[in-house]
């Protein structure tokens, strides 16, 4: 026999794949309503998770059964290899990000972050030094060491943020909870805050769950997304996947699909109008279907095969690029063009010959 | 630049009144403050010191109004702590919790502001009475309720049970309770949150409510009068004992105990102001919403 240290390949890998967080048909119910309707998920450790959807898609209610805030009423959680799916919150060592905060108003926040480290059951309690070293640590982390002393209303949005993730890391959770992040923010302190996340998730390798509306976000941030439809899962995957091949028709729309034609598929092709695009996605084999083609895999075209004509509704100037509004048979299609390589833009009310490079396409 | 579109052509801001109807309000808030507040206060002060301090002094501590001073603020050291802890307990259960029942809570807290204060004493009597509900029972267990102390605690606090709760409520209301859902993720027990998040959160609310209870709880004279029996130096309070020595023309002693009344209301309102003036910077940082 084989002796038994160091243990075979076999066992390590066992362990290193146990998943962070892993969930079983869970479902939870408000009155007759299932706002969580049977999920299953896998978060890997270390992983940073986007989950995306509409509002009442059931993403924050998910996470809220993540962090034990609020229990599922069937379907299972495990945290770590552990049932979790009634397990109290404060046992769960989670640490959860508030949509808006919820920094104790009445405490420093110096205090806010000490909280989690003043409360805990641990004997010995940590000394009033090591409190002190390690929440100095987490301001400096989050770069606010020179606020501890200022109370919650007196720092701006962005800090308030930076401070609540300083509260939840400091009771070194095995798994880190956003809710909307970054909501209540402008556009450039969310650009901020957004890659300063990353940095701080990459520096640490805590898992991360975050909740959010916003594709772009979702996208930008997560190493795999998980789109939410009605309590449902319609999709889990990389960014370059779901984005690239949306396996639902509700995926692509949510994430930005751009205009939606009606078409006949015939021979792998879609057709709309005369013109034939080639599709992207496993499509139905034929028949009536829905198209779906982004706004920035439309070009214009003079001649040749495959033209669709349509009159120029809107140009819009929107930084490096032309945005276009486009009337094709009554209906609204958006192009996106480069503004350097076309610096002839067409005029409202011309007719311009298009060309569709690809599509996604769903049964109707 | 702001200034042009805040100013009209006069050079005022928008929203600066004329000088005169600013006078005019001012006058009109003080001068009915004066007549309606000032002047009655300062009545009981000259009526209860007219034969000069001495006289006062004898009024206060002549044993019957002495027993009086004593009954009252026994009743509200009871009433009181028992109305805080329910307050805080019903604001609790109604603002962070469902439950079935709860808008007939609400409306259970409001009953003692909406019945007449005399017909909660007779309540109390019909219930503890000799010849009441539960009276029987309590005599041949040598219980004495009504015509006695336990009598005047429970009608002070049926009539000053909104107090605490309903200064809470809106309060706590308005909060929400995303504070707590963090406490309680980073690991705090139940109690931990209580004391260390709820709790500071409600502080002066709390305070406030207490006052106004208090105030209230030294001050009942309906339904106090009604399960009070009206025993000189045993069961009455200070507003029975006033209306007692009134009633005997004994106008001195009457508007002394009076303004011993007085002084308790104005201490508590001092105790207030000193309270916001010391923890101001605080009650700044904490009251507003972020």
């Amino acid at each position: 026999m084989a002796p038994n240290w160091p243990p075979p390949p076999a066992a390590i890998d066992r362990k290193r794949t146990i998943m962070s967080i892993s969930i079983k048909s869970l479902t939870k119910r408000f009155g007759g309503f299932a706002a969580v309707d049977g999920i299953d998920l896998e978060i890997g450790n270390g992983e940073l998770m986007a989950l995306l959807g509409p509002s009442g898609s059931g993403k924050t209610t998910l996470l809220r059964m993540i962090g034990g805030l609020d229990f599922a009423d069937e379907g299972t959680l495990l945290i770590e290899g552990e049932e979790a799916t009634v397990t109290a919150p404060h046992a769960r060592r989670v640490g959860f990000v508030f949509q808006h905060y919820a920094l104790f108003r009445h405490m420093t926040v110096f205090e806010n972050v000490a909280f989690g480290l003043r409360v805990a059951r641990r004997k010995p309690k940590l000394t009033e030094a090591a409190i002190k070293q390690k929440v100095t640590d987490l301001l400096e982390l989050v770069q606010l060491a020179p606020l501890a002393g200022r109370y919650p209303n007196q720092l701006s949005g962005g800090q308030r943020q930076r401070v609540a993730l300083a509260r939840a890391l400091a009771t070194e959770p095995r798994v880190l909870l956003l809710d909307e992040p970054f909501g209540a923010l402008d556009a450039k302190v969310r650009k901020e805050l957004r890659r300063w996340l990353r940095d701080i998730h990459k520096g640490m390798g805590v898992t991360t769950v975050f909740v959010t509306h916003d594709q772009e976000e979702a996208l930008e941030l997560a190493d795999r997304v998980a789109i939410l439809n009605k309590g449902r899962i319609e999709q889990v995957g990389t960014p370059a996947e779901v984005y690239d091949r949306p396996a639902s028709a509700f995926v692509c729309d949510f994430l930005g699909g751009g205009t939606r034609l009606d078409c006949q598929v015939e021979g792998g092709a879609a057709l709309i109008g005369n013109a034939r695009v080639p599709i992207v996605n496993a499509a139905p084999a034929g028949g009536k279907a829905i198209a779906y083609i982004r706004a920035h895999d439309i070009e214009l075209a003079d001649a040749g095969p495959d033209i669709l004509h349509a009159r120029v509704r809107l140009v819009q100037p929107v930084g490096p690029q032309l945005r276009l509004d486009l009337d094709f048979n009554g209906q609204v299609v958006e192009a996106v063009l480069d503004r350097d390589t076309n610096l002839a833009a067409p005029a409202p009310g011309q007719v311009v010959g298009l060309r569709l490079r690809q599509a996604n396409v769903y049964a109707g | 630049m702001s200034g042009a579109v805040t100013q009209n052509r006069a050079g005022r801001p928008a929203l600066a009144e004329p000088l005169w109807v600013k006078a005019l309000v001012m006058l009109a808030a003080l001068g009915f403050l004066g007549f309606f507040i000032l002047l009655p206060l300062a009545g009981v002060f000259t009526e209860a010191l007219r034969r000069g301090l001495s006289t006062y002094w004898e009024a206060l501590v002549e044993p019957d109004a002495f027993a009086a001073i004593k009954l009252t603020l026994l009743v509200a050291i009871i009433a009181v702590p028992a109305n805080m802890v329910f307050g805080i307990a019903a604001a609790w259960a109604i603002t962070k919790h469902k439950f079935p029942g709860k808008s007939l809570l609400l409306t259970l807290i409001d009953l003692p502001f909406s019945v007449s204060p005399v017909i909660s004493g007779l309540v109390y009597v019909l219930l503890f009475g000799a010849h009441g509900l539960v009276g029987p029972w309590l005599r041949d267990h040598g219980i004495q309720i009504v015509f006695a102390v336990p009598g005047l605690v429970l009608a002070t606090m049926f009539v000053t049970f909104p107090f605490v709760a309903r200064e809470l409520i809106p309060l706590m209301q308005a909060q929400g309770s995303d504070e707590e859902e963090a406490a309680i993720t980073l690991g705090a027990s139940g109690w931990q949150t209580f004391r260390r998040v709820t709790l500071p959160n409600i502080r002066w609310g709390l305070l406030y409510g207490v006052l106004l209870c208090n105030a209230r709880a030294m001050g009942e004279f309906g339904a106090v009068s009604v399960v009070s029996g009206h025993i000189r130096g045993e069961t009455n309070t200070m507003p029975l004992h006033v209306e007692i020595l009134y009633n005997e023309y004994n106008f001195v002693a009457a508007f002394a105990v009076a303004s011993m009344l007085a002084i308790l209301a104005l201490v508590t309102l001092l105790a207030k102001s000193l309270l916001e003036w010391r923890h101001g910077a605080e009650l700044a940082a904490t009251t507003r919403r972020h």
